[in-house]
This record gives structure tokens, C-alpha cells and sequence, in this order.
């Protein structure tokens, strides 16, 4: 299996502050690949490279065989590279319609939103009518999720999925991710708690004080954690 | 929606009728094109306001957290994933608040985000967990936590608030479940030796504003065993945003600060004074740098930018950057290690190579807030619900009418035509139209003008087509 995404020395920071010092990392394509690390590692940072929206300072980005280091993040958003975001950046005043409505910006018709959303997670359609900031975490990140899957990723990057969620609900969100693995989309997500993304991932890395420590199959992986996260923290 | 579109159209002609549009009109010799082109121009020309100005912000992001006495060690050789490597927060209160999320900390006794949450990754045990908090969050909850002594949090999705009292206590405040074993925490009124620490943290999204307000209170102490003693130390801070601009305050006040028995002050530069002299007979600086010990008065930090703010405010702070005197240790600690089994020198190595710098700061709080506009939904299409409750249908090829996000209560932005007229306003239009042309060429068919260019790794540059590999 070709990796999609290739990360090669990639360095990369805010101003003066150098998170990755050196990435390199190869994701399949059409793989679900787990990047776990422990808080401050530079995931998220890693995630932001990737989609343009941090500059890699050296090193580099390929997807697809292109170089896309300073690519802009909305031509690769329209390339179908597409992020989820820490935090589900829903908007907590319209309901869930008005959320979906709002994904119809891309261009996607409104039926076909409603079919997506409402198709892959049967709770969202029960909840239509509920404000966005009244409705569980869970849900949030089911339309999260919604608005990701509606721009038709080929890439898809999800940072943090579960985040203030119980551990039945990731569970379930991360079966959404396996599926669409198996319909063919690379996934590359972002993950501070490991043990649930392990049981689905295809493949899986430890990024540690901004590099990786290791990379390999998933139960290897999740073996050796603990003693990733401290030595590669010493 | 026909309502608002006969709005829309009354604002189109205000602004063809307005004096500008006149002076173009004459400046480009009334010819039939620069109509066309007035025409054109006029059609992009912002539109007035056509729904009421939206009564709550779109987004929003906060967070506040306080302490009164923090004790922060940083040492990259200490192998915990976070900056600093160590802290200890004895009484904490933190909030932090995301557009529909909100989660309140309240601890008599906090390590740091990293250790209290992330204890089971860093030990490898579901069981291990942090005893001395209550959490509260929203959504997925609880509502409520609260824990003895002193220790409480509330969080709904738009109010979110900690309070830490009385801390810390003179029991013990639980034990570290650490999975295979159990560490009873220690006294920690016996370690410091004073009790009445008080910390609160608060966040608030109302209609038009989010904002975090953080304090922290040190009642009448002593620290190292008596040696430097303190009457008081009060921080507050706090942060908020309207969408449109942010608002940072703080103070910061200690009083009553005396080393060895008598009244000592800070200065701006961090000399430590007794009645006006140094503290210390000759080189004061230097004999505290040769120890690694600096102080800082402390005081208040403000950042605002548009609409992001954030506020710091410390009381003294005392750094010992501990590698001045490690340097001393390096041959003794060498011997040490060359007596070591590969293995022990494999699990402990780290600790030789401990040259930490401690920070301990008296009343420690920030604050940081910002939001976005609202957004105005009103003009989404989409029928009305219908009276069963089922969904609203569009017509199925009907395309969006998404309008961009508004700022309420703004001004209705001026056409951009406003600022120049006639002859100069048209050549200005026309190189505008031509170099986004221009742009538009070389990024549509830079790969047939500009053939092969690669990266260092001979990869083509640009944006690849994803989905046409499917």
C-alpha cells in the first residue's frame, strides 16, 4: 500500500518556538492511522502542517507524490484534504438544520447534506431541530464530522476526536473513521488517549517532544506506550 | 425571503443614484462599456443590512486559571511531557470555555493539566487517577463537582466557574491511586506551613460578550520555615471580548514582605532592598547570580489584539535557576555513575543530568478571551417548519443563499468606489481586473509556462488532485 502522505524532516513552529523538530512519517493510503503522543507533543501542530495551516520552516510535505509545503489551506481543502478540528467548531447558536445548512456553502446541495449527516449518524436527524451548543458532546462531533465528510475528503485529518466524550461514544465515532478507511479515505487521527483508536487503526505513531518515537502496528504500538511517552520524553 | 429581497433591491438603488456614481458616469465619457462596467461595480457595492442585527455571538474561546502560590520546575530532563515539567499549584481554579463547551477545575493540590488528566497514559493504568479535584463539564457533564476541603466547579455551556477555598488542608487530601499501589498525599499545611489560600476562576458568554475573570488570594504567610514571610498577596485578572474588540485588566498587590525578620521591596529591575540599601553586603546581583537566584516583583501583562485579549497578574516571583551550582557536581556525579549497572544507569540516568530551574510565584493568574461575530442565520434558505415537526424541504436544485457572517450593530460598510472617482478610479479598476487576470493565468498554467519545477527531492510542486486518483 503507497503512503498518500509522506512527512520527510519536516520542522515546524510558531514564530521563535520549534514544536516538530524533524517529522518523518508515511501514511498508507486508505489506512487509518493513529497519531498518538502525549499532551504538548505537537500533534495538532503536526495536523496544521499537513493542511497548510502552520509553514513547514524545512523538511517536507508530500501528498500524493507533490510537494505541498506552502500550498494554501484552502486549495488543499479543495483538493480533498480536509480537517476536523480540536474543539468541533460547530456554532453552539443554530440549530443542527442551520449547521447543516451552512455546509451546503461548499456547493453541496442541501439534500444531499441532509443525506450524509443523516445516513451516517441516524442521532443527528432525532436532534434536527436542537441547538448545536445544546446537544451532547457526542452529537457536536457527529456534525463535526458531517461538515468534514460533506467536502468529499480523500485526506481527512481529525484532531482530537474525543475529546470530553464518554468512551462508548468514541468508540462508535471511531467505527465511522474505520468504514470510511474501508471506502478508501486516508485517515490520520490525531489522539492524546490511545486505547480506543488502537483497537480500529490500520497503523499507528508516537509523536514525542516533536518527533516520532516510533511508528508500526497498532498492538505493538499500544504494548510499548508508557514507555514511548517517558523515554521518549527523557 | 421576498420581503428581503425587495430590501436588497432598494439598497441597489440608493447607490446608483448616489453622487459617485454620477462622477464615474461623466469621467469615462458616458460610453456605453463604462456603464456597463459602472454597472458591474455597482452590483458588488456591500448591500444594506436585510435581517436584524443577530443577538448572540457566533463563537467564542476562554479560558482563566488562578493560584496564590504555584511552584513550576522546568528541566527538560525530567521526563514529563509538558512545560513546565513539574509544577505544583497548591489551591487552583481554572476554566476553560470553547463555543458550546465549558470545563471548571478546582483542586487543593494541582500538578498540571498533563499529570492529573493524562496520570493512566503516563503510568500505563486505567486505575490511576488524581485524588485531589472536582471537574466539572459541559456538555457531557457533570454539571456540578465538589470535593472536601474546599473544593468546587460548575460548568453549563455558557458559565463555567471554580472556586478553591481554605487550602491546603491539614489532613492528608486523599491517596495517588498509581494502579499497582497507593501514595497517601502528604501534609501539605505541615510542607508550607500556612493555611487560607483562596483562588476562584469564572467564565461568561453572554449575548454580546465572553469573558474569564481569575483571583487569587494569599492570606498572612510564611515560607521556608519563617524565613521569608508575607501579610498578603491578592492577583486578579481578567479577559473579554465583544467580537469586535477585547478588553484585558488586572492588579496585582502584596504586602507586609519581609526576609529574615525585616521589611524587604522588589524593585522594577528585581533588587532586593531593606530600607532603601541592598539587602545583601557588596555585589548584591552577583552574589545571588552566582547562587542562580533572581526576584521579580510581579505585576500585570496585557495583550489585546482585535478581539483577542489576555491578562497576567503575578505577585513576586522567586527564580533559582539551580545550574550555577550543578555545574559544581559534575565530577562527583560522574564517579557515581561509572559505579552503575547499564540498566540502573538506563532507568535513573536522567536524574544526573537534573539542573532544574524553580519558579515560585505568590499569586499567579491569567486570563485570556476571544470571540467571533454572529452569525446570521436568517438568510439560509429553507422553509419555515412545518406544523407536524417534520423537517423543512428546499427545493431540491435550489442553490445556497448563504450570506457572510455580519458584525451586529454595524455600520453598513461604504462602496468601495466612495474613495475615488472619474478617470483614475477606472484605470485603477481596470489594473485590479487585469492583474487578477494575470494571477488568475499564471496559477492556472504556471505548470505549461514554468515545466518542472520540483522540490529537493525531485517531487512536483503545487496541489495534487486527489479525488482524480480515485
Amino acid at each position: 500500500m503507497s503512503a498518500v502522505l509522506e512527512l520527510t524532516g519536516v520542522r515546524a513552529g510558531y514564530g521563535r518556538i520549534e514544536v516538530l523538530h524533524g517529522v518523518d512519517l508515511d501514511v498508507p493510503e486508505g489506512s487509518l492511522t493513529a497519531l498518538l503522543g502525549p499532551n504538548g507533543a505537537g500533534k495538532s501542530t503536526l495536523l496544521k502542517t499537513v493542511a497548510g495551516l502552520v509553514r513547514a520552516t524545512s523538511g517536507h510535505v508530500h501528498l500524493s507524490g507533490v510537494h505541498v509545503n506552502g500550498a494554501a489551506p484552502g486549495a488543499l481543502a479543495r483538493a480533498g484534504l480536509v480537517t476536523v478540528p480540536e474543539g468541533r467548531a460547530v456554532f453552539p447558536n443554530l440549530t443542527v438544520e442551520e449547521n447543516l445548512r451552512l455546509m451546503t456553502y461548499g456547493g453541496r446541495r442541501e439534500a444531499a447534506v441532509r443525506e450524509t449527516a443523516f445516513g451516517r449518524f441516524p442521532r443527528l436527524a432525532e436532534r434536527r431541530r436542537s441547538l448545536a451548543g445544546s446537544l451532547s458532546g457526542g452529537e457536536q462531533q457527529m456534525l463535526a464530522l458531517t461538515r468534514a465528510l460533506v467536502a468529499d475528503p480523500v485526506v481527512l485529518l481529525v484532531d482530537e476526536l474525543s475529546m470530553g466524550l464518554a468512551p462508548m461514544v468514541v468508540a462508535e465515532l471511531y467505527d465511522v473513521l474505520a468504514g470510511l478507511a474501508d471506502d478508501g479515505v486516508t485517515v490520520l487521527a490525531v489522539e492524546q488517549f490511545a486505547a480506543t483508536v488502537l483497537a480500529v487503526a490500520d497503523h499507528a505513531a508516537v509523536l514525542v517532544h516533536g518527533r516520532i518515537a516510533a511508528a508500526g502496528p497498532p498492538r505493538r504500538i499500544g504494548a510499548d506506550l508508557a514507555e514511548l511517552y517517558l523515554g521518549g520524553a527523557a | 425571503m421576498k420581503h428581503e429581497h425587495g430590501t436588497r433591491r432598494r439598497g441597489r438603488t440608493r447607490c446608483r443614484t448616489g453622487r459617485t456614481g454620477r462622477t464615474v458616469r461623466r469621467g469615462v465619457g458616458r460610453v456605453a462599456a463604462a456603464g456597463g462596467a459602472v454597472a458591474v461595480a455597482w452590483s458588488v457595492c456591500p448591500l444594506q443590512p436585510v435581517h436584524a442585527a443577530p443577538k448572540d455571538l457566533g463563537g467564542w474561546t476562554l479560558s482563566g486559571s488562578a493560584s496564590p502560590l504555584s511552584i513550576l520546575i522546568y528541566d527538560k530532563a525530567i521526563p514529563v511531557p509538558a512545560d513546565p515539567q513539574v509544577e505544583i499549584n497548591f489551591t487552583y481554579a481554572g476554566v476553560t470555555m470553547q463555543s458550546g463547551s465549558a470545563q471548571a477545575v478546582s483542586s487543593a493540590l494541582w500538578p498540571g493539566t498533563t499529570i492529573a488528566e493524562g496520570l493512566p497514559q503516563l503510568i500505563k493504568s486505567d486505575k490511576a487517577a488524581w485524588p485531589a479535584w472536582a471537574r466539572a463539564a459541559a456538555p457531557g457533564g457533570p454539571a456540578k463537582a465538589s470535593k472536601d476541603p474546599g473544593m468546587a466547579a460548575a460548568a453549563r455551556d455558557r458559565h463555567a466557574t471554580a472556586a478553591t477555598e481554605g487550602g491546603p488542608p491539614r489532613d492528608s487530601l486523599g491517596t495517588l491511586n498509581l494502579g499497582t499501589t497507593s501514595v497517601p498525599l502528604p501534609d501539605l499545611a505541615g510542607m508550607i506551613g500556612f493555611r487560607g489560600l483562596a483562588c476562584s476562576a469564572d467564565g461568561t458568554v453572554t449575548g454580546t460578550s465572553a469573558g474569564a475573570a481569575v483571583s487569587a488570594t494569599m492570606p498572612k504567610s510564611s515560607l521556608f520555615g519563617g524565613l521569608v514571610t508575607i501579610d498578603r498577596v491578592t492577583a486578579r485578572a481578567a479577559a473579554s471580548s465583544d467580537a469586535r474588540h477585547g478588553t484585558a485588566t488586572g492588579s496585582a498587590a502584596y504586602r507586609g514582605l519581609k526576609v529574615l525578620g525585616q521589611d524587604v521591596t522588589i524593585s522594577d529591575s528585581g533588587d532586593v532592598r531593606v530600607g532603601g540599601k541592598p539587602f545583601l553586603p557588596g555585589d548584591q546581583k552577583k552574589t545571588l547570580a552566582d547562587l542562580g537566584f533572581t526576584f521579580q516583583r510581579g505585576g500585570v501583562k496585557r495583550t489585546v489584539d482585535g478581539a483577542h485579549a489576555t491578562a497576567a497578574a503575578t505577585g513576586p516571583k522567586i527564580v533559582w535557576d539551580t545550574r550555577p551550582l550543578r555545574a559544581a557536581l559534575d565530577g562527583p556525579l560522574e564517579l557515581l555513575k561509572q559505579t552503575m549497572s547499564p540498566q540502573d544507569l538506563k532507568d535513573l540516568g536522567f536524574l544526573f543530568d537534573l539542573a532544574p530551574k524553580i519558579v515560585i510565584v505568590l499569586g499567579n493568574t491569567t486570563a485570556d478571551a476571544t470571540a467571533a461575530p454572529p452569525i446570521d442565520a436568517g438568510g439560509l434558505p429553507g422553509s419555515p417548519p412545518s406544523p407536524d415537526g417534520a423537517a423543512p424541504v428546499s427545493a431540491p436544485d435550489a442553490q445556497p443563499d448563504v450570506r457572510l457572517p455580519q458584525v451586529a450593530g454595524g455600520a453598513p460598510a461604504t462602496a468601495p468606489a466612495a474613495a475615488f472617482g472619474g478617470l483614475p478610479g477606472a484605470l485603477v479598476a481596470g489594473g485590479v481586473v487585469a492583474a487578477f487576470a494575470a494571477a488568475w493565468g499564471l496559477r492556472r498554467f504556471d505548470a505549461a509556462m514554468f515545466p518542472g519545477g520540483t522540490c529537493a527531492s525531485g517531487h512536483p510542486v503545487g496541489v495534487p488532485d486527489l479525488r482524480g486518483r480515485r
